[in-house]
């Protein structure tokens, strides 16, 4: 596999994304410098935030990993040919302990999350109008300091609502780590990457 | 990035222009379709406004809008240059459709015509994938309460999502094997005598080209350029009252970024004062020269 430009996110998937193209002979061997593009083996690698994988993959980069929370809310255009087995959580909606509300009665309520398109999408299905407050990171401190209601965000093991005093009332969608190709790319390289996906999906 | 519309416009008047000149030499004809019209559920796109208690699509998609129009008086040959809105969205595109009572005819002429357009364009480094939305909805035909499941993993070509259907695995691996079915020919005739007729070798059958949209019946077809990291445009075939009609779109954006602008010399330069000058560059216009006035 020469040539290919790779999108891969930084932190809790990186580690698991790299050992799992190596057992399908996509070896990168990531530079420690920090550096966030790097070319390795004819191979360019790409170390992005993760809500930012697939719009690198969307506009160009061959192929990506990243969480499906990000892709359904980024709504990349691009193709997803394998649900990978790590990388497993769920986004869920969480209120603060002493204030336990049903879901519907959430109208007029207040949201911190960093997946505002999902919570629109989430709550207008459900015909509830809430108001969206966009936050990069520590969402879970948001109704703390009382800017928001409720919470939408990422549960692994549910430790993190507890040390902040908030319980997870509904879950909005299963979360896992994607494959992703570049719609481009998948038709310039078939071969390539077709067998790619056949190395993926017997690991 | 906020794009600079005026050095952005420049490179879009040119490539609009050479398109125009090439639809018109094809005999097509300019529709001038109206921005703002009354809702109808059969248009799709646009943004839906209020005004006055009444409900309006903007700039909706044109070949919806020009079906919501549709009157008897075949062949029709008509093209759009216009935005289109998806909601706030906008996108350039110039679209062409082609209406006769000759189905496989519709096809090779819109084809033809859009290698006439992007070789006018010096964009020689294109592809086209024909897929066949018919043959995949009898591939489906006996598992049918799949359908959504079944074009959602298509379109995504999400082997987990096949995977994951409770269908034979013998079914599974037929879905998967017609996915990935690509090449010069695919055995199907309607796909190979096409690309038969067309006869350019940058034409390929791929079943794996599927986009479900409401008026795409059997043939649809997807441009690219690997240039560009995106679709450069795409089209298909469709019935509008029973007569054949065939179509593309080219996203001008997408365009605009692979194609190489060459600087214009053929221009007059003409200087002078106001009014002899001016006089003068109107004979030059008259004679059918290019003129630059001199400032």
């Amino acid at each position: 596999m020469m040539d290919m430009s790779i999108a891969l996110p930084k932190g809790r998937l990186l580690d698991k994304s790299l050992e799992y193209l190596r057992q399908a002979d996509l070896d990168l061997k990531v530079k420690k410098n920090r550096e966030l593009v790097q070319n390795i083996n004819r191979n360019k690698l790409v170390l992005s935030k993760p809500s930012d994988v697939p719009v690198y993959v969307e506009h160009g980069i061959d192929i990506g990993i990243a969480g499906s929370d990000v892709l359904e809310e980024r709504k990349s255009e691009v193709f997803v040919p394998l649900e990978l087995d790590f990388g497993k959580c769920r986004l869920s909606v969480a209120v603060p302990e002493e204030n336990e509300v049903d879901i519907d009665d959430f109208e007029g309520y207040t949201i911190a999350t960093e997946y505002p398109n999902l919570t629109s999408d989430f709550f207008e299905e459900k015909g509830i109008s809430v108001d969206t407050i966009r936050l990069d990171g520590s969402v879970e401190v948001a109704p703390r300091i009382g800017i928001a209601d409720a919470i939408v965000d990422i549960v692994e093991t549910g430790r993190t609502l507890k040390a902040n005093d908030l319980v997870e009332i509904e879950k909005i969608m299963d979360v896992s780590a994607l494959f992703m190709v570049n719609r481009i790319s998948q038709k310039v390289r078939f071969e390539e990457i077709n067998e790619l996906v056949e190395k993926l999906k017997e690991v | 990035m906020k794009k600079d519309v005026f050095s952005e416009s420049e490179r879009l008047d040119i490539i609009v222009s050479e398109i125009r000149e090439i639809l018109k030499r094809w005999g097509y004809q300019e529709i001038f379709l109206p921005s703002v019209v009354e809702h109808d559920g059969k248009l799709r796109k646009g943004l839906n406004i209020t005004c006055q208690n009444e409900f309006y699509s903007v700039n909706p998609d044109p070949t919806s809008q020009m079906a919501v129009n549709f009157r008897d008086g075949l062949p029709i040959r008509k093209f759009y240059i216009r935005e289109i809105l998806d909601g706030i969205e906008g996108k350039f595109q110039a679209g062409i459709e082609f209406l006769c009572d000759d189905p496989v005819r519709n096809k090779v002429e819109i084809l033809n015509i859009l290698i006439s357009i992007l070789e006018r364009l010096k964009i020689e480094d294109f592809y086209v994938d024909i897929g066949s939305l018919k043959i995949w909805k009898e591939t489906i035909e006996n598992i049918k309460e799949y359908r959504d499941d079944i074009f959602t993993a298509l379109r995504r070509r999400n082997l987990s999502l096949i995977d994951d259907l409770p269908i034979s695995s013998e079914k599974k691996e037929e879905l998967w094997d017609l996915l990935n079915l690509r090449g010069e020919k695919c055995g199907f005739d309607k796909i190979d005598r096409l690309i038969d007729l067309v006869d350019d070798d940058r034409f390929y059958a791929d079943l794996g080209t599927v986009r479900p949209l409401p008026y795409y019946d059997d043939i649809i077809f997807e441009i690219y350029s690997p240039r560009a990291g995106f679709p450069i445009g795409a089209g298909g075939e469709y019935k509008l009252e029973g007569t054949h009609g065939c179509g593309f779109a080219l996203d001008l954006e997408m365009i605009s970024e692979i194609y190489n602008i060459e600087e214009e010399n053929d221009f007059v330069v003409v200087d002078g004062d106001l009014k002899t000058s001016y006089r003068r560059a109107r004979g030059l216009v008259e004679d059918g020269e290019k003129v630059r006035m001199e400032i």
